[in-house]
């Protein structure tokens, strides 16, 4: 008894967001979460776009807790880059990347939802992804990419597109005192 | 249910009773014993005492037993309610219960207020954001000028310290996570939803979920 418990267990724990599990996959959508969300999107005209010092120390890896509940690593589900593109153009071209991929683009309260069905497999799978840009400076700017539930290989897949197509140039980055890795 | 207890309180110091930590929580008594499940995976990592420690802490979080850092650092200490250097059962459902997604807000806004007040002094100072500004862009490999940091910072204290005593005290925090609430983004774990069909426990409490509810 203790031997299939502990294997069922397990089992559990190896596969909390299994896209190419049939049940609709415990996809962890911060959108529906975060109520007041809508309101906070409408800012004052005067007020600066430059993102605030919580806002980029609640990126820290460390403050997030979900590595209590995922088995992989929180680089497999959350990434970021910095780009001399503008918040504008950056959104753009996010949207023509992720559509030639073949993927389905939200917009919504200026974040980019990224969502690709395969209607074609037997079971359907999910690549639910956000991207959100942040003002670091007037030309440095930030985009997160979060992926609330999917295939990690493709989610690798898009974060290299969009990193290697908009990021900071690799050359530039020896150059420049602000870059990222 | 006896069998239950008499065995986690035998194996596990400052275990509580499901019970009694789901009528304190927002967690149900099913929730609590899914809970029971990820926190006897965490405290047996590295040391099965029934506690866990910073290194399983870090090692639960990160998979890296090594990895400390402020932040990390500042979380645990924020969890071990008690100030044993441990977390044990009740500390860890209690802290849990603050990212909870039903949790009150006053309650998140609290915990991050003490969290990013590193030193206990009450108030958040200019020079701790910049600390954690530095860790942070430590930890993403970030490199930005000072100069770029300070204009940061004096965007951020123009905003939040009101009174302009370069720092921000308890008050002057409620108002301005008021302002921009996604900074408490951080403090909901929606994974604590569906916490039951993550960690099924193989206690069965029919009746006493009808008590407890």
């Amino acid at each position: 008894m203790a031997g299939i418990k502990e294997d069922q267990w397990f089992k559990r724990r190896y596969t909390p967001v299994n896209p190419v599990e049939d049940k609709e996959a415990t996809c962890i959508d911060d959108e529906s979460l975060t109520i007041h969300e809508s309101a906070s999107s409408e800012k004052d005209a005067d007020s600066s776009t430059l993102i605030n010092a919580f806002e980029l120390i609640g990126m820290s890896s460390s403050l997030d807790l979900s590595g209590f509940f995922e088995k992989e690593d929180v680089s497999e589900r959350r990434m970021r880059f910095t780009s001399h593109h503008s918040p504008k153009e950056l959104m753009e071209r996010i949207e023509d990347i992720v559509t030639q991929m073949g993927f389905v683009v939200q917009k919504r309260n200026g974040k980019l939802k990224v969502v690709e069905l395969h209607k074609d497999r037997n079971s359907p799978v999910n690549l639910s992804v956000a991207a959100e840009v942040f003002e670091i400076s007037p030309s440095l700017y930030l985009v997160e990419v979060r992926k609330s539930c999917g295939d990690a290989k493709l989610y690798r897949q898009l974060c290299e597109k969009l990193s290697h197509d908009l990021g900071v140039p690799r050359s530039q980055k020896l150059l420049n005192t602000e870059f990222l890795v | 249910m006896g069998c239950f207890q008499s065995v986690a309180k035998k194996q596990f110091p400052g275990h509580e009773d499901p019970v009694a930590l789901a009528s304190q929580t927002a967690f149900s008594v099913s929730e609590v014993e899914a809970l029971f499940e990820l926190f006897k995976s965490i405290s047996s990592s590295v040391i099965d005492d029934g506690l866990i420690s910073k290194e399983e802490f870090q090692l639960a979080l990160f998979k890296n037993r090594k990895k400390e850092n402020l932040f990390a650092n500042r979380i645990f200490d924020l969890f071990d309610v008690k100030k044993k250097g441990v977390i044990d059962f009740g500390d860890f459902v209690r802290s849990l219960n603050v990212f909870h997604p039903n949790a009150s807000q006053e309650d998140k806004i609290n915990f991050s207020f003490t969290l990013y007040d590193m030193d206990g002094t009450g108030f958040i100072e200019r020079q701790e954001v910049k600390q954690m500004l530095i860790a942070l862009l430590c930890e993403s490999d970030m490199k930005l000028a000072d100069e770029t940091i300070e204009t940061i910072l004096d965007k951020t204290f123009l905003e939040a310290d009101v009174n302009g005593d370069g720092n921000i005290d308890r008050t002057e925090w409620l108002n301005f996570v008021a302002k921009n609430p996604s900074l408490l983004k951080i403090m909901t774990l929606p994974y604590l939803r569906d916490i039951t069909t993550t960690f099924p426990s193989f206690v069965f409490h029919s009746e006493v979920d009808d008590i407890a509810t």
